[in-house]
């Protein structure tokens, strides 16, 4: 405690004003990138919205929209789903508003929690937190396929939820008042985020083990205090609500899908690695990255004791990237995101360290070294370029590719034709907004990217085939558990041929390759397709048109004025 | 003097706890006399060529510096001269400096600030056995060399920084420099360890450590024995310097493993990691109470950083990670239990001495208990088994039998040591130099070296260099000579990559038959570990007499 008050006056005055102007430049950057992509929405997320908007629309969870995983998300992803139809405004749009919202509750929390303990208040450290959370969203967005793998997945939510707990609770083994009611919100937000999967309960408990190995006095006190309360209440207030689920919901979800995707999602399971070394995910610099700065804490916690828990979370983050064993770059998110604040920590203890050594040094005490707002306008000159740089070369992309008429979906102004997903252009030309078309395949992508983006409806209760692999998987690997479930590939498909016959679709797109190999086995196209003709192949897909429906008219385009 | 009688008895239990773990490790090598790690039997060959008069690098291929076959010359050199069993006098060295090692990191940590603590010194030297008993099947192995030799080196540099004047005797800090600074030039990446280590105290304390100390001298001396040896034989040196580190960085930033994402999809060495970041955070939490904590977590760090970079996963790899974890723990369990004995009453106290010891004294039963049942399972099969007449793939041991007699030569031809190693030293088959093992064969086949047009940055390249000589012309003439009686050859890659080479295949048909195949992935016999394209058989090829 005494190593670190110390330091606390160090860059006050400047980080005090510069740190949350950074802040807002970086969180404005973000903005500004999402609104010029409206239709930029990961595949993932793009089944909750969808999932969200059946939900609207009265139908049930597991019943009428299955997926595998647990109803947090879904409900969660109501808010959004509800601004989209309110404000008339794309449904990926709200979304990403909806995240950035987030965001800013993120760093605006954690002002706040610093302001409410302005005793100790240490700028430097929430600015560096906040700043490194702001500039992360900008890394985020401005990167394509982050974007789409990362941005609103359920680890970002989490993370955005968790840190402003975080800083709670390190004020509080500090023994630092802070107001009920703001303990409550974080608590009651962080609570949800920890939630939407098990393992992102580990954050939390082993930063609380620290802190409790680390005091002394090894007290109960600094549990027992209102977030904590909040978020064990919000967890038993979503374990129960399963009981108030109605009785079709619960034995779909308990009965059936939860030991099946127990048993099953071990189909997408890989070696420790694999998961060392994912090329795409960068996994192995990720990784090596993470253990340098773990290295630098341990030799820099003296002079910043905030490193230490900061390096518990970003430990956990092992836990939930190397438990959930599948290397997807979303379960790599929490260690990414955690390693860059704790790079930024680290390189700001390095920096007390050096200007403190520097500031002895009586030539320079009194001179260059001596002004803060020095370090201050370097720090805002080189964010500003590069926010601005950045958000500059995106515009310039945006504005040299195609663009597509939003009016034609019935909303305002136009997108970049590459923020669409595959398979657009025959839904556009085949189908109205509010039609039923089938994307059957195994990956979430493109299937619930296009739907939701086009406001076309699922024709199906499976918005993508992804449990189908963990099915098969089971029935091949653990007979013990498919003997409880012997039809279940067999309902699966009848349940595929059904809404097909439901709902009647214009379109049907059908993955090449295995779906389709796997389909055949249970004649799919003999019994569904019969009705439907060939027209095209596109994106690995094969196109099927109902018989006797014409084309309705052509994708609406705008094409760039002066391509350079 | 009630409390100090008390805890000396404490510490007599723990020691003579961690002498049980000793004994246990001796038990299994005295009666398996062939549980023997596959590299530390590849370097016992090379110690066996050595001796004999052969010269590394330029007579036998080898993919790291040469400390740990110097290193084994001394169980060749004794087993030779007192004609004991080779495997066997090995491994009973190999233990002796696993006692050595923790009986003089037991003394170094008795003498510091965490002496004071009886259980900290107990749990320290239990730590210690449990090194060479939780890694049983990759002892000797580099790693686990490392550990033994450079252990005693980073307590003693963490004793100089201590604030706590701490007199060493003079021979014993030279020693250990001296050890030590065998152990860094066990690998490449071994060389920054002394130099993190430095960083290190002198990033904790803002100083460096004294570096006018016995142990510095002694290691810098160590140090330079390796360089000595390479410039007193020059022809060795330049082979060496400009052919095979170049190949070894190379090999070492290639990239995984395709297949490797496809084995074992179980939580395998993911446990390694788990514990790795609950000790790294007690560590934190810890910082206060003592600073042994840093460099043995650094060390860790280092480890497993080096386990990930290096992309092949292997059990052996995990010992740089999880040794200095396992120290950690015992130190942060010495705390605990220091903890509980000053706070609580004596029936909670004997409560917790006695779940402690049957807790101690389970793992000990049930790790022997598995060790030993893992072992009885790595005897070379002796059955009267025909594998051409059987027609199914046999293990490589029932064909070595079969077909060869003790004093023949064989080659295995693949990308890891294993098969060929120990099972050649096992059965006293002779080696073929220049190939002990297929090293480099995966990088090679993996850069296509043997295309016509090449792309620039590889002609003239180490790799080229390396296919020219050794594998056109030596490995080549090898066979030509019909030098060793059996060849396993691995399929895939390995295979596809030999049989560009005119000469080889040539060779390969006019004076050998295929005989069979050996499956290597249905062997339940490797120790758990990634061994790249292990799935794939190999073609066993039988001299033509």
């Amino acid at each position: 405690m005494a190593e670190q008050t110390n330091k606390n006056a160090l860059g006050f005055n400047t980080w005090k004003i510069f740190g949350p102007a950074l802040t807002t430049a970086a969180l404005l950057a973000v903005l500004f990138i999402i609104l010029i992509h409206p239709m930029r929405i990961g595949f993932d997320q793009a089944k909750y919205m969808i999932m969200a908007d059946m939900l609207w629309h009265g139908k049930t969870l597991y019943v009428d929209i299955i997926d595998l995983n647990p109803p947090l998300i879904c409900y969660i992803s109501l808010i959004p789903s509800l601004a989209s139809a309110l404000f008339n405004i794309p449904a990926s749009l709200a979304f990403s508003l909806f995240i950035w919202t987030l965001s800013v509750y993120c760093v605006c929390m954690l002002y706040a929690l610093m302001l409410k303990a302005k005793e100790q208040a240490n700028w430097l450290l929430v600015n560096t937190l906040a700043l490194s959370i702001a500039s992360y969203e900008f890394i985020l967005v401005s990167n394509r396929l982050r974007f789409l793998f990362e941005w609103g997945q359920r680890e970002h939510i989490f993370m955005l939820t968790y840190w402003p707990f975080f800083l709670l609770r390190f004020l509080r083994w500090k023994k630092l008042a802070v107001s009920p009611w703001l303990a409550i919100l974080v608590g009651a937000i962080a609570g949800c985020g920890m939630c939407l999967k098990p393992y992102f309960f580990i954050p939390a408990i082993l930063t609380e083990l620290y802190w409790l190995i680390q005091s002394r006095q090894r007290q109960i006190r600094p549990f027992l205090k209102v977030e904590m309360a909040t978020v064990a209440a919000v967890a038993a207030l979503y374990t129960l609500h399963f009981k108030l689920l109605s009785a079709a919901e619960q034995h779909a979800y308990f009965d059936m899908l939860m030991p099946l995707t127990i048993s099953g999602y071990k189909f997408f399971e890989r070696s420790t690695m694999y998961l060392c070394n994912y090329n795409f995910t960068c996994s192995e610099d990720v990784l090596v990255h993470s253990l340098c700065c773990a290295a630098l804490t341990f030799a820099f916690v003296r002079v910043e004791p905030f490193l230490a828990p900061l390096c518990a979370v970003m430990f956990s983050s092992y836990f939930i990237y190397f438990i959930q064993g599948k290397g997807f770059p979303l379960h790599l998110f929490p260690l990414n995101q955690s390693t860059f604040i704790l790079q930024n920590m680290t390189l700001i203890a390095l920096y007390k360290t050096i200007r403190e050594q520097v500031a002895s040094a009586s030539l320079f005490q009194k001179k260059l070294l001596g002004k803060n707002w020095f370090e201050g306008i370097i720090a805002i000159a080189a964010l500003i370029m590069w926010l601005g740089n950045s958000c500059w070369q995106d515009f310039k992309q945006e504005i040299s590719t195609n663009q597509f008429d939003l009016t034609s979906i019935g909303y305002k102004g136009k997108a970049s034709i590459d923020d669409l997903a595959p398979l657009a252009k025959p839904i556009l030309e085949y189908t109205n907004v509010g039609d039923y078309v089938a994307i059957i395949g195994e990956a979430t992508e493109p299937n619930a990217g296009t739907i939701l983006q086009l406001r076309r409806k699922s024709a199906t209760r499976h918005i993508d085939l992804t449990m189908l692999g963990p099915f098969r998987y089971v029935h091949d690997n653990v007979p013990e558990v498919w003997q409880k479930f012997p039809n279940q590939l067999n309902d699966f498909i009848d349940q595929l041929v059904q809404d097909l016959k439901d709902t009647s679709p214009t379109l049907v797109f059908l993955q090449n390759g295995q779906t389709t190999e796997w389909l055949g086995e249970y004649k799919f196209s003999q019994r569904s397709l019969q009705n439907y003709e060939k027209i095209g192949e596109e994106n690995y897909f094969t196109i099927y048109k109902k018989k006797g429906c014409d084309k309705l008219g052509e994708m609406r385009l705008f094409f760039p004025v002066a391509p350079k | 003097m009630l409390e100090s009688r008390r805890q000396s008895v404490e510490l007599q239990i723990l020691l003579a706890s961690a002498i049980i773990f000793f004994l246990g490790t001796l038990m299994l090598f005295v009666t398996n006399p062939y549980a023997i790690a596959p590299e530390t039997a590849l370097r016992l060959e090379m110690g066996k060529l050595l001796l004999s008069g052969l010269r590394p690098y330029l007579d036998f291929i080898d993919a790291d510096p040469p400390t740990m076959m110097f290193l084994s010359t001394i169980p060749a050199f004794i087993s030779a001269h007192c004609h004991c069993d080779i495997v066997l006098t090995a491994l009973i060295c190999g233990f002796t400096l696993a006692l050595v090692s923790a009986a003089a990191s037991t003394y170094l940590i008795a003498k510091s600030e965490l002496g004071e603590n009886p259980f900290a010194v107990g749990c320290f030297a239990i730590a210690c056995a449990a090194i060479s008993n939780l890694f049983i099947f990759q002892f000797g192995e580099r790693e686990h060399l490392l550990v033994l030799l450079s252990l005693p080196y980073v307590l003693l540099r963490w004793l100089r920084t201590s604030e706590i004047e701490v007199a060493i005797p003079r021979a014993l800090s030279q020693t250990i420099g001296l050890a030590a600074g065998l152990g860094f030039w066990l690998n490449l990446q071994y060389l920054l360890i002394p130099l993190i280590l430095e960083l290190a105290f002198f990033l904790q304390h803002n100083k460096p450590a004294p570096l006018r100390t016995p142990e510095i001298t002694t290691g810098i001396l160590s140090l330079g024995l390796v360089p000595a040896y390479l410039a007193l034989n020059p022809a060795v040196g330049k082979i060496f310097c400009n052919l095979f580190v170049p190949l070894w960085f190379n090999n070492y930033s290639f990239p995984m493993d395709d297949h490797a994402k496809y084995l074992e999809c179980s939580p395998d060495l993911r446990i390694f990691f788990y514990a790795a970041a609950l000790i790294y955070v007690a560590a934190l939490a810890l910082r206060n109470e003592t600073s042994m904590l840093y460099p043995m977590t650094f060390l860790s760090l280092f480890g497993f950083i080096l386990f990930i970079t290096d992309k092949r996963g292997g059990s052996a790899q995990i010992i740089l990670l999880a040794a200095p974890l396992l120290l950690n723990s015992s130190i942060i369990i010495a705390i605990a239990a220091r903890s509980i004995s000053r706070l609580s009453s004596g029936g909670i106290k004997r409560s917790c001495s006695v779940v402690a010891m049957l807790l101690l004294l389970i793992s000990f039963v049930s790790w022997q208990s598995w060790a030993f049942a893992r072992a009885a399972c790595l005897k070379p099969v002796e059955t009267k088994l025909d594998p051409v007449k059987s027609g199914q793939p046999s293990e490589f041991s029932v064909w070595l039998n079969k077909y060869s007699k003790p004093g023949d030569c064989v080659m295995f031809l693949n990308d890891t040591v294993s098969p060929g190693y120990p099972l050649t030293l096992l059965n006293n088959r002779c080696p073929c130099p220049p190939f002990l093992w297929g090293y480099p064969i995966r990088l090679l086949a993996d850069c296509n070296i043997t295309d016509k047009e090449l792309p620039p940055e590889l002609i003239n390249s180490p790799q080229q260099t390396f296919d020219q000589t050794y594998v056109d012309v030596e490995l080549a003439k090898v066979i030509q000579e019909k030098t060793p009686k059996l060849m396993f050859i691995q399929q895939g890659r390995t295979e596809d990559y030999l049989r560009k080479h005119k000469q080889i295949e040539l060779a390969l048909l006019k004076n050998y038959k295929p005989m069979g195949e050996a499956n290597q992935i249905l062997l339940p016999k490797t120790e758990p570990a990634y061994i790249s394209g292990c799935w794939y058989s190999f073609t066993i090829w039988m001299r033509k007499d």
